[in-house]
């Protein structure tokens, strides 16, 4: 993803200044990272508001070495990821899938058909990595190129990922 | 490949499945001004409760000043009472007025009868 700033004048701000940036350009990217991950709205704004938490927190040792979206991008992830480890400690579940899923199905803002479910479970089934192509392809709407960039992989790599993933998704889909 | 183009499909409409309310990424970023403005509210806050604290201290100093200056005036009165209610000796010769010469010799031993002592 291209960065949405101008990072010479962001430098030149005050952190609450550039968080104000932040909110204001990137806080419908940083919705969709989690969103696919967490699920249901709620979560995803809790999630949110903790993702713009941290990023305020430690705004100003960010050396600008990574994309500022990149590094955003992580913390969301991050923070997306052990939102759903608490969950399924606090209550009880096997993995952070079924915790996911779960409060998918009783999010009022989501109207998925119950082929989109199908799909859904299938999508949380495949190794992480190509749970995570998935999501910036269909949700965050990256090209490979900008993917490759952010994740360090070949564009070559990426494509094979998800050549492999939607394979396994349909022999997941054939089975259920 | 038919199949492969359906799922294609329905994972491009993934993300219409998902809805966010009305206005919600707008009164994000209004709510992300609010906290700027709390955020130069609060070192007035800050700077207020300080002088507050500071005021309330300086007070309390005082008052446990003028408590402990009345107390010690209070005590000094109360010593000086007491002496002033002391009775005043002005002089040695007040003790011994009232005894004569004659009253004194009575008491004093005749010198034959030290000298038997003596012996």
């Amino acid at each position: 993803m291209k960065e949405k700033i101008d990072i010479d004048s962001f430098k030149k701000r005050t952190t609450t200044q550039q968080f104000n940036q932040i909110v204001n350009m990137y806080s419908q990217d940083l919705y969709w990272v989690i969103r696919p991950i967490v699920k249901s709205h709620e979560d995803t704004d809790d999630v949110l508001q903790n993702t713009f938490i941290k990023i305020y927190q430690n705004l100003p040792r960010f050396r600008f070495e990574s994309k500022l979206f990149s590094w955003m991008y992580r913390i969301a992830t991050n923070e997306a990821l052990s939102y759903l480890k608490s969950k399924q400690r606090k209550y009880n579940y096997q993995n952070i899938n079924e915790v996911a899923l779960d409060s998918l199905v009783s999010d009022i803002y989501y109207d998925g058909n119950e082929m989109m479910q199908q799909l859904e479970k299938a999508i949380v089934k495949l190794p992480p990595k190509q749970q995570e192509i998935f999501r910036l392809k269909y949700f965050n709407e990256m090209k490979y190129e900008e993917m490759s960039e952010m994740l360090g992989t070949s564009v070559g790599g990426l494509k094979a990922s998800f050549h492999l993933a939607t394979k396994k998704i349909k022999t997941e889909l054939n089975l259920l | 490949m038919k199949e492969q183009n359906n799922i294609e499909k329905n994972l491009a409409h993934l993300k219409q499945s998902y809805k966010v309310p009305e206005n919600y990424f707008e009164q994000l970023v209004k709510d992300s001004l609010k906290e700027e403005e709390s955020d130069r509210v609060v070192p007035i806050r800050k700077y207020i409760s300080k002088m507050m604290i500071a005021a309330s201290v300086l007070a309390l100093i005082s008052f446990s000043f003028i408590q402990y200056s009345n107390m010690a005036k209070q005590h000094n009165n109360n010593s000086l009472d007491s002496i002033n209610r002391m009775p005043q000796i002005s002089e040695t010769s007040d003790l011994l007025s009232g005894i004569s010469d004659d009253d004194i010799t009575e008491y004093m031993i005749d010198e034959t009868d030290m000298e038997s002592y003596i012996e």
